[in-house]
């Protein structure tokens, strides 16, 4: 017995280090699979599981009658992975015809474009084959079929399917949609080795309907293109409005640019976002504000003589003595004199409130990258020929579709409206600001500036129609004014009866002598004018 | 009991033993089939590697162990042998000789001494005096020495530093004297720097450092044990799922069918596949240290103490290694690996413990 004990210490002397060897190990076990479980398999899913976004198909943005200004393409692009064999190649060679050689593909070591733009029947064929080691991506292309016509108010989005210019960008979030993400599982060399699995799908972006039709935007953009080159002037703007819905039919601008191409050069849309001082054009405004106020009336007397008038010791004269005025004849006439002395009538305090109602010196509710609005000399004690500057549209800067909604005001019986450049827009801000009576005074005078008055070649034969010109000097900095630079504008209401169209043109920096609104702006509104009466199948009233 | 008599012959076996290592059989090839991803033509080889296995354990545990005792001598020179021509003529797979083809099989003959070894000192030791005199402890560790340095240079420093610990356990349940041990261990530790430049390959040393700091080089030394880890962990309490270990069947896990199989069971079964694992392994050691005790004459206690705490030996190392406790070495987990020699040496083992503890009652009756 001695022996066997002598063996059964030393035998249970290593059974202890063995138990102690097997809690080792369990320790260990229980370490990993319970303590370190969460860190671990998050370590090892990191490893395998990978990612990728779905691209979402973008808005299509449309017209009032559902013509696509902006529309998304899908592409299918043939890449090769990693390990694309020329076993692979071969076979794919067998499938469709390829263009790129084999070596192009086994240079490089990641995945690699083969074919872009796959057609149907060539991924069918492609998927029904046994060829491996190939990915097939979607891609989506933008276009803009109306291209350089409507390009400024568009705008465009980038390859990345993300906008960047005009409504593509300041829509983008409505448009663009949200991407979806797949998870895949892949192995220690990163090739992919499962189907993917949705983790959520990808949302296609809304479409968007813009007020805009597509015919007037081509009337007024050829016509504005067209008046331009021909005056050799720097860029300018036309703007349809439909006045009683409150909607933007076109908005022209020039230079424009081709969207498409991918080396494009943006060229602002100068509706929105040029500012200068409107000069004449406005003048109808204060003497809105005056008959309203009936502090003279459409037919009143005003005498103009001897056409200047000088105040704080600067002079401000009318090409002509005009002598004694109706009233509306100012208008007619545009006579500098006359809009100053209305102007002094209504004193500082009435002017400024006028114009802040017409919609001057506020930001517009248009959903567009960074658009402008003008300020207006407001300041307290205004001297009279600060106050006589406001009368003829000097002394205040606006935007092209300011001045556009602003001469509105007179379609629409006194309302100022907001108009709106997306279908169906709610939130569009309204006010009387003149009585229906005043309105009606207005239209009467702006009938007389195209029939006796600067505005003759707006106009259109066969159509009643009202409207101002306008010619403001191109402001200098450092104050004062550049004789040389102008800016011819006109506004106009079209046809006279049913008053449904506003219809704003400007040129900016014409080249040539010709350069007053009357000489260059008008005859460009009558071109805009009758193509779009014509279109929209207005008869003539006579 | 453990004898069932037929007609014309006796049929010796342990139910404990055979039950659990049949098992366990079952398991690593219902394992193998996950861990080489569906490949049936592995998994059927290894089948057949199994089937021949339990065979032969039950074959070897026929012969009375009088027999063993007389031909450990043999069987020693003979692995021995096995080895001197692996090293002149083996295969060269990764720059170490350790395989001689045989054709329809590799056999590894370091496994081979990994049981002859311990079986033969049983047989040299078990009638000696005790304490064990100076001279029968140099002739053992003479022959312990021989066997263990022919491995060293295949090289295969996993096998041999098991086949030195197999001729020490049996020297130490022997009764090797508390002086020869307390010197021996003075003058390993002494030597310890020596072994580290001299002994160790640098891939070797390169093991050694990774185990204390996996995270210096994830990608690169400590791949293996960083994955294995992530394999253990992510299978948590109750695994992934058979076949669903994202581990193994994504490639990240090295040798999933040898080595680090154990990694594929923790994730794909969990905390309770590996508790599962290790009980049934626990079980057959405490039988084994059951049979011990009670085994018939010295040399079988020694034989049984010795081969089942090498048994012990290779599933601690091989745990050791794959959840990171122990360096990376060559070592595959007993019955469950995928391989070839080394498996039949485990049944042969276990043939061997079954005889010893089957044959017990006959001598006694």
């Amino acid at each position: 017995m001695k022996k066997l004990n002598y063996f059964n210490w030393r035998f249970f002397l290593i059974i202890i280090f063995l138990i102690a060897s097997i809690v080792a190990i369990f320790t260990r076990v229980i370490y990993l699979q319970i303590d370190k479980e969460n860190f671990l398999k998050n370590w090892g899913q990191n490893q395998h599981i990978a990612y990728r976004e779905v691209p979402s198909i973008r808005g299509t943005i449309y017209d009032r009658n559902n013509i696509p200004l902006a529309i998304s393409l899908t592409h299918y692009d043939l890449y090769a992975l990693r390990n694309f064999s020329e076993n692979d190649y071969k076979k794919l060679k067998n499938i469709i015809s390829i263009n790129t050689s084999f070596n192009e593909i086994s240079l490089k070591n990641k995945k690699i474009l083969i074919q872009k733009s796959l057609s149907p029947e060539d991924i069918n064929l492609i998927k029904d084959s046994s060829l491996k080691h190939y990915e097939i991506e979607i891609r989506f292309s933008r276009h803009y079929p109306l291209a350089d016509q409507i390009a400024p108010l568009v705008g465009f989005s980038g390859k990345d399917n993300y906008g960047l210019e005009g409504i593509e960008k300041s829509y983008n979030s409505f448009l663009s949609g949200k991407d979806g993400k797949e998870q895949y599982y892949k192995n220690r060399k990163g090739e992919i080795i499962s189907k993917a699995i949705s983790i959520h799908a990808q949302e296609p972006g809304h479409d968007l309907h813009l007020t805009i039709d597509s015919n007037i935007q081509f009337f007024a953009y050829k016509k504005l293109a067209e008046a331009i080159e021909e005056t050799k002037a720097k860029s300018g703007t036309a703007i349809v409005l439909d006045n009683s819905s409150g909607e933007i039919l076109a908005m022209a601008s020039y230079p424009s640019y081709n969207p498409n191409n991918p080396n494009r050069k943006p060229q602002k849309n100068r509706a929105l976002l040029d500012k200068y001082e409107p000069g004449s054009v406005l003048k109808p405004i204060a003497l809105a504000k005056a008959i309203d106020m009936e502090l003279i009336d459409i037919t009143d007397p005003l005498d103009t003589s001897p056409g200047y008038i000088s105040l704080n010791n600067y002079s401000i004269s009318d090409y002509k003595n005009h002598g004694v005025l109706k009233a509306y004849e100012i208008i007619t006439n545009s006579s500098q004199v006359g809009a100053s002395k209305i102007a002094l009538m209504l004193g500082a305090d009435n002017i400024v409130t006028t114009y802040k109602e017409f919609g001057f010196s506020k930001p517009i509710n248009i959903n567009f990258p960074s658009p402008t609005f003008g300020q207006i000399n407001n300041r307290e004690n205004m001297s009279d020929i600060e106050i006589a500057n406001l009368g003829f549209g000097y002394g205040l800067d606006a935007s092209p579709f300011q001045i556009a909604s602003a001469f509105a005001v007179f379609a629409n019986e006194g309302v100022y409206k907001e108009f709106s450049l997306v279908m169906n827009d709610e939130y569009m801000y309204e006010k009387q600001v003149i009585s229906e009576e005043t309105a009606d005074k207005i239209l009467f005078a702006l009938k007389d500036v195209i029939e006796n008055g600067s505005g003759r070649k707006a106009k259109v034969p066969g159509f009643d129609i009202g409207g101002k010109t306008g010619t403001s000097h191109k402001s200098v900095k450092g104050g004062g004014y550049a004789k040389s630079i102008y800016t011819a504008s006109f506004a106009g209401i079209a046809p006279l009866g049913s008053k449904d169209l506003t219809i704003f043109v400007s040129i900016y920096q014409p080249g040539l002598n010709a350069y007053t609104g009357g000489e260059i702006a008008a005859p460009l509104f009558a071109k805009i004018a009758s193509d779009t009466l014509n279109y929209l199948g207005y008869f003539e009233s006579e | 009991m453990r004898l069932l008599k037929f007609r014309r012959f006796n049929f010796f076996y342990d139910p404990y033993l055979l039950v659990s290592i049949i098992l366990l059989s079952f398991i690593g090839l219902i394992v193998l089939y996950s861990a080489s991803q569906g490949n049936t033509t592995i998994v059927i080889k290894q089948s057949i590697f199994v089937f021949f296995g339990i065979m032969l354990m039950i074959g070897v545990s026929q012969p009375d162990p009088a027999f063993y005792k007389n031909i450990s001598g043999l069987f020693l020179v003979f692995s021995i042998f096995l080895v001197i021509l692996t090293i002149l003529f083996g295969n060269e797979i990764n720059g170490a000789k350790r395989w001689l083809d045989l054709g329809f099989f590799t056999l590894q003959p370091s496994e081979l001494i990994k049981i002859a070894l311990p079986i033969f000192l049983a047989s040299y030791l078990y009638d000696k005096s005790l304490p064990i005199n100076l001279r029968h402890t140099f002739i053992s560790i003479l022959i312990i020495g021989a066997s263990f340095f022919l491995i060293v240079f295949q090289p295969d420093l996993g096998t041999s530093i098991v086949v030195l610990l197999a001729g020490f356990y049996v020297l130490f349940l022997a009764g090797l004297s508390w002086k020869f041990i307390g010197s021996a261990f003075a003058m390993f530790t002494l030597s310890l720097p020596f072994l580290w430049n001299n002994l160790l390959e640098p891939f070797q040393r390169q093991r050694i450092a990774t185990l204390f700091n996996p995270e210096a080089d994830p990608f690169g030394a400590g791949w293996n044990i960083t994955q294995s880890k992530i394999a253990i962990g992510s299978g948590g309490i109750f695994g992934k799922g058979y076949g669903s270990g994202s581990q193994a069947h994504l490639d990240f896990l090295p040798e999933t069918k040898t080595d680090f199989i154990f990694a594929v069971i923790a994730e794909e079964f969990g905390f309770f596949g590996t508790l599962i694992l290790l009980s049934i392994y626990t079980f057959i050691l405490f039988r084994c240290f059951y049979l011990s005790f009670n085994a018939r004459d010295r040399f079988c206690r020694l034989t049984i103490g010795g081969l089942s705490l090498i048994f012990v030996t290779t599933i601690f190392v091989n745990l050791g290694m794959v959840v990171g406790i122990l360096p990376v070495v060559g070592m595959p987990l007993p019955f469950i690996s995928m391989g070839g020699t080394s498996l039949l040496s485990f049944y042969i083992a276990f043939g061997i413990i079954i005889s010893m503890a089957s044959h017990k009652k006959l001598i006694q009756q």
